[in-house]
């Protein structure tokens, strides 16, 4: 009777729980990365690298005992740049394998950065490298890579200066044999253009851009730009594009109405006086033209590249991004100010079609066909009433359709916060994934009707992504790890679980494998 | 068939069995994921066979069971405004141990008086370990039930004494505590890692002689 009762009950149900822990870091990032072979997800408190796949294996990458902190994929979708930490101890003693045991026996500890590539699973270069790069630029054919510093996004009361720290350099990579190279290039270079045939790399730093010649092996520095002739004057660029040609690069500076046109091939220097600093710039390929919008005027300039004549139209509110598909010029407001404009532009017959969002934008996409856009829209409050007051208490989804001549566009309120949007079906995309911050469903999006269909999922989401040939993975809030992939041609469901296991028992770090610096 | 085999064994020599607390230290690894305390108490039964005054055999098993709710505090992601965009911060996740420990020893004594038996013991223990986790147990059906096993062998070295009372009948009510060493093989629990188990014995037992 007594064993029949026990069977009755849920193993679950008896888990002992009277003690509370804590523990010092996630055991998975959310921020994963989709490779070709599979997933790579970090085990921050494991100091591993997981790579997880739709059949449910999950593997430990061996980064000999480095922990990954950015992982960063090649456009090939196979190479995997990691950025690791490695704990060294300076000692003979080769029965210290921890890094406690080192700090026992009072021995010196170091921390190294280092770079690895990760091809199929298998860490196969690793390159101790400076401790503050944190970002990488990709060259058209991704073939070379450059390791750089992005202030924006760097943990910059976090980087362990060990020795000196030259923050003039950033290191270009060959992906394919994982040979680094050093290159001086100017203090604090924060971004890196090529040119379209990858023969030059335009690098842009603090009041100076120079252009390193690709085609040798050995990157020299070909011409350097200046861009200001007073050492006092900190110029720094904001946003940076090259022409379609690849003879111009062209920036903008913070603070500055003054467009920078570079020619590459005359090594020569042309100042575009604009009416404001632009919040944002892009370049349309197709249309040969670039696009700038200013955050605190209502107005989009369009530049030409033969002469750097500068067209500005007049919009009715301001704008602060911009997307850009074929020969259109989406402009839209993520300012967190009451802007509900969407315009797209034409950039060969400058027409402007209008799109009124029913709440202000906080994120756009456009779907890979470029028929429709998709508009996340937040709450806002006006003290509208009727059916604007429920419109403005909710999130709201647009979708646009970019073929309309009167900015047609579907409304939908949304129950809470869109957190992860994607677009199913390639070239023709006529269905949005669309998750809900706290709602266990995956919904299926009809760009042309705005009609949706529900997956169940089993557990709340935290984002979305696309990799192979269309298919999705999702995200989970769930401790131990929860990733579901979704087929959309099978319209099936696959969920892994558990994956962040990995060390949780261990209670000392392991020393890595030593490198040379 | 039981009470004629123990019969039958009582005949030759004494049986005894005992109910147990004892305890285990958990040397290393990360035991806070289920216990601040790293000395468990481990609750059994014993049987001795008494061969004689001087030798007796004796098998053993206990259990213990703990668990804690652990929760995330990610100091870098905290440091960049909450620790919250951690998957599954809000809810954290549970973490069960179950202990199973059995063990077969030899143990040599003396006779004092009658009815105070002062011994040394041997014995080979094995520790089958349990391992569950769930990151939402309020739901049933949430993929996140794991379980997860690993086993390793030991063994313990101890000093004891036995005290049973009243001497004039063929039965006595017994009382044994042994204070000793144990060392166990490192317990691997896949993919969690190991724990070490080694430390202090202490064992008491209250129980029946007959």
């Amino acid at each position: 009777m007594t064993l029949l009762l026990l069977a009755a009950c849920s193993i679950w149900d008896d888990l002992p729980g009277d003690n509370n822990n804590t523990l010092d870091a996630a055991l998975w990032d959310q921020d994963i990365t989709a490779a070709a072979d599979g997933l790579y997800v970090r085990l921050p408190r494991a100091g591993d690298l997981a790579r997880v796949t739709a059949d449910g294996t999950v593997d430990i990458v061996d980064l000999g005992n480095a922990s990954p902190k950015q992982l960063i994929l090649a456009p090939d979708s196979q190479t995997l740049m990691v950025f690791t930490d490695a704990w060294l101890c300076d000692t003979d003693d080769t029965r210290i394998d921890t890094v406690e045991e080192c700090s026992r026996e009072n021995e010196e500890l170091k921390l190294q950065s280092r770079l690895s590539l990760v091809t199929d699973g298998i860490d196969t270069s690793t390159t101790a490298i400076a401790a503050h790069y944190n970002a990488v630029q990709f060259s058209n054919d991704g073939l070379t890579a450059v390791v750089y510093l992005d202030e924006e996004t760097a943990d910059l009361n976090n980087i362990a200066v060990d020795g000196l720290l030259n923050p003039t350099e950033v290191v270009f990579v060959e992906l394919d044999s994982g040979v680094a190279t050093r290159v001086p290039v100017g203090f604090a270079a924060d971004r890196i253009l090529f040119t379209p045939d990858d023969d030059r790399a335009v690098v842009l730093s603090r009041s100076k851009v120079v252009v390193v010649d690709l085609t040798t092996g050995d990157y020299e520095q070909i011409v350097s730009f200046p861009l200001s002739l007073d050492v006092d004057d900190d110029v720094r660029p904001q946003d940076a594009a090259l022409t379609p040609d690849g003879r111009y690069a062209l920036l903008t500076v913070e603070g500055s109405g003054e467009l920078y046109a570079l020619d590459l091939e005359s090594e020569s220097i042309n100042i575009v006086s604009l009416d404001a600093a632009p919040s944002a710039m892009d370049v349309s390929d197709e249309a040969d033209h670039t696009v700038m919008v200013f955050s605190n005027r209502s107005q989009v300039d369009v530049l030409e590249h033969d002469y750097f004549d500068v067209e500005s139209y007049t919009l009715e509110e301001p704008a602060n991004r911009i997307a850009i598909r074929d020969r259109s010029a989406i402009l839209y407001n993520v300012s967190g100010n009451n802007r509900h404009d969407v315009i797209r532009m034409d950039l060969e017959t400058t027409e402007r079609i209008e799109y009124r969002m029913e709440n202000p934008v906080s994120a756009l996409e456009i779907a890979p066909d470029g028929r429709f856009a998709v508009a996340l829209m937040r709450t806002e409050s006006t003290g509208a009433t009727g059916l604007d007051s429920l419109a403005d208490a909710n999130f709201g989804v647009a979708i646009l359709d970019l073929g309309s001549e009167r900015g047609g566009n579907i409304s939908l309120m949304s129950e809470t916060e869109p957190v992860g949007l994607a677009f199913q079906g390639g070239e023709v995309s006529e269905t949005a994934l669309l998750l809900l911050q706290g709602k266990d469903d995956l919904l299926q999006l009809d760009l042309e009707t705005g009609g949706y269909q529900e997956v169940g999922l089993p557990d709340s989401p935290l984002g979305i992504g696309s990799f192979g040939d269309n298919a999705f993975y999702i995200t989970h809030d769930s401790a131990l790890g929860l990733i579901s992939f979704w087929n959309p041609r099978a319209a099936e469901l696959e969920t892994v679980s558990g994956f962040a296991l990995a060390g949780l028992l261990d209670d000392e770090t392991p020393l890595a494998t030593p490198v040379e610096d | 068939m039981t009470l004629l085999l123990l019969s039958s064994l009582a005949s030759a020599a004494d049986l005894e069995v005992n109910l147990e607390v004892g305890r285990l230290d958990i040397a290393k690894g990360y035991w806070d994921l289920f216990d601040y305390n790293n000395v468990q108490a481990t609750y059994g039964v014993r049987a001795d066979w008494h061969k004689s005054s001087r030798l007796g055999f004796s098998a053993s098993y206990a259990h213990f069971v703990t668990g804690a709710h652990n929760s995330v505090w990610d100091y870098w992601e905290y440091d960049e405004g909450g620790s919250e965009d951690s998957p599954g911060a809000a809810e954290g996740f549970d973490a069960a141990f179950r202990g199973h420990v059995v063990g077969l020893g030899v143990r040599g004594g003396v006779d004092l008086w009658g009815w105070f038996n002062p011994y040394a013991t041997l014995e080979a223990r094995g520790l089958h370990a349990v391992v569950r986790l769930d990151d939402d147990t309020s739901d049933d059906d949430n993929p996140n039930q794991i379980t997860v096993r690993g086993t390793t062998v030991g063994a313990v070295a101890a000093a004891g004494m036995d005290i049973r009372i009243p001497t004039k009948y063929r039965w006595a009510f017994s009382h044994n505590l042994e204070i000793g060493y144990e060392i166990m093989a490192p317990l691997n629990i896949d993919p969690l890692g190991a724990l070490a188990v080694r430390g202090l014995h202490v064992r008491a037992g209250f129980g029946v002689r007959f």
